[in-house]
C-alpha cells in the first residue's frame, strides 16, 4: 500500500465550464418573445475537424433563425468554432450573412460580440426580412 | 438550404447505415435527404436516432404516392406538394417545394435502373421519358425551376443526360443561364439544365467520382459520377461556390478505402452528394 494518490490534481467538482453553446442557448427565449413566436433561435452543435495534417478536432455551434410558419425554414446566421484542444474559449465566429470572421473571442466578450454581429446592417436586415415574410404569410395564409 | 442524396446500397444485404445517415445529416446540416436502396427498418432506425436528442424540429418522412426512394426532411410536410401522381414511372419522385416568400422549386429525386440490367441505350431513352415528365411537373406546379438529384446510373457525358430531348444538361452555367430559350433543333426548343457534376472528373481533388466499378474487357471508365445534382440555370442566384460536394468523410468515418474508392463492404458502393443553396 502506498500513500500516493494519482487523482489529486484532477478537478472532479460538479460545475462544468460554460461553453459558447450554453451561452447562446440562454438567448433563445428572447427572440421568441421579441417576435411573438414568428421566429425562433436554434443552435446546432456539430463535431467536426479542421482539414490540416494531422486533422484537428473542433466543435461547431451553428446559430439559425427558424421561421415555424414558413414550414420551419431556417437561415444560417453564424458559426462559432471551438478548438477542442484549447478548451472552451477563445472561439472564432464566422458570420454567414456578411462573410466576416471574428477571431479569438473570449468568454467575457462573447455575447457582446454576438450582439454586435446581429446588429450589423446586413445581418439585422436579413433577420428582419425573415420576420416580415413570416408575419406576412401568417396574415394571408389560406385557412386549412 | 442543404439537400443531400445517398444510395446506401442496402436493399439486398443486412447493412444498417442509420448511424452514418444520422452523422451525414448532422455534419452536413441537411434540411432534406433523399435516400435510395434503403430498407424500411433502416429508415425507422434513422428517424428514431436523429430525433432522439432533438428538442427542436423533428425530421419527418416526406409523403409520396411513390416509394422507390425515401425522402427525410426537417421541414414541415406542408412544404412538400407531391407531384408523383402526374406520371407513371416509379423511378422518380417529384415534389414542389414551397417556402413562401423565400423559394419555390420542383425537387425530383431519381434512381435509374442499373447498367447490370439495362443497356446504355435503354437508359438514354428513359431520359426522354423523364424529360417529358419534368415538363408535366413544371406545367402543373406553375414553376419552371427544377432540381434533379439522385443516382442516374449514367455519367454526365452519356447520351441521355446530354441529348436535347433527354435531360439537355450542359456544363456551362453562364451560357445555359443566358440562353433562356435553350437549344433549337429542327424548330423545336429544348430548355437547358445545368450539370455541375462535370467539375468532379479527374484526380485533382478527391474523391474522383461517386462510384467505382471495373468491368471486364478493354474499356472500363473505372470511376463514375452516377450520383448527380442537375438544376435549371435560373437557380443560379442561389448558388455560391462550392455549392456541391461529394462526401468522402463523415466526421472521422472514411467512406472510402484503398485508392479512395468507396468502401462498399462497410458503407455503400456510392458516395453521398450534397447541394447547398444560399437562401
Amino acid at each position: 500500500m502506498t500513500d500516493k494518490n494519482i487523482w489529486t490534481k484532477l478537478n472532479f467538482t460538479a460545475s462544468k465550464e460554460e461553453s459558447a453553446y450554453d451561452l447562446l442557448l440562454t438567448q433563445s427565449d428572447q427572440l421568441v418573445v421579441a417576435t411573438t413566436g414568428e421566429l425562433k433561435m436554434d443552435v446546432e452543435a456539430v463535431d467536426s475537424y479542421l482539414d490540416v495534417e494531422p486533422p484537428k478536432p473542433i466543435a461547431l455551434y451553428i446559430l439559425y433563425v427558424v421561421a415555424p410558419n414558413l414550414g420551419n425554414f431556417r437561415r444560417k446566421i453564424l458559426t462559432v468554432v471551438e478548438g477542442k484542444e484549447e478548451g472552451r474559449f477563445p472561439v472564432d465566429i464566422y458570420c454567414h450573412i456578411d462573410d466576416k470572421k471574428d477571431e479569438n473571442i473570449n468568454k467575457s466578450e462573447f455575447l457582446d460580440k454576438i450582439s454586435e454581429i446581429l446588429n450589423r446592417k446586413l445581418v439585422s436586415n436579413s433577420i428582419e426580412n425573415l420576420f416580415q415574410q413570416s408575419k406576412e404569410y401568417s396574415k394571408n395564409k389560406p385557412h386549412e | 438550404m442543404n439537400i443531400g442524396f445517398w444510395n446506401v446500397n442496402s436493399s439486398d444485404n443486412n447493412k444498417d447505415l442509420s448511424d452514418s445517415l444520422v452523422s451525414l445529416t448532422s455534419e452536413k446540416q441537411l434540411d432534406i435527404i433523399c435516400i435510395a436502396e434503403i430498407k424500411d427498418a433502416t429508415t425507422l432506425s434513422f428517424l428514431k436516432k436523429i430525433n432522439k436528442s432533438r428538442t427542436k424540429q423533428k425530421y419527418i418522412q416526406v409523403k409520396s404516392v411513390k416509394n422507390k426512394l425515401t425522402i427525410i426532411s426537417r421541414y414541415a410536410n406542408t412544404v412538400f406538394e407531391d407531384k408523383s401522381s402526374l406520371y407513371g414511372s416509379n423511378r422518380w419522385i417529384a415534389h414542389k417545394i414551397s417556402i413562401p416568400s423565400i423559394i419555390s422549386f420542383n425537387l425530383i429525386s431519381v434512381h435509374f435502373n442499373s447498367k447490370l440490367n439495362w443497356s446504355e441505350a435503354s437508359l438514354a431513352l428513359e431520359c426522354v421519358n423523364l424529360s417529358r415528365d419534368i415538363a408535366l411537373i413544371e406545367s402543373d406546379s406553375k414553376c419552371s425551376e427544377t432540381i434533379l438529384i439522385g443516382d442516374f446510373n449514367m455519367n454526365p457525358f452519356e447520351n441521355g443526360l446530354v441529348a436535347a430531348n433527354g435531360i439537355n444538361a450542359v456544363a456551362d452555367l453562364n451560357y445555359a443561364f443566358k440562353k433562356k430559350s435553350g437549344r433549337e433543333i429542327d424548330g423545336t426548343k429544348y430548355r437547358y439544365f445545368y450539370n455541375p457534376m462535370w467539375n468532379f472528373f479527374g484526380d485533382f481533388t478527391e474523391p474522383y467520382g461517386t462510384h467505382y466499378c471495373r468491368v471486364a474487357g478493354h474499356i472500363s471508365h473505372e470511376w463514375h459520377i452516377y450520383d448527380q445534382i442537375i438544376l435549371r440555370p435560373t437557380l443560379k442566384q442561389y448558388l455560391d461556390k462550392p455549392f456541391i460536394e461529394i462526401v468522402k468523410k463523415i466526421y472521422s468515418e472514411d467512406l472510402t478505402k484503398k485508392f479512395s474508392r468507396p468502401d462498399k463492404v462497410k458503407y455503400s458502393d456510392h458516395l453521398p452528394i450534397v447541394l447547398k443553396l444560399k437562401l
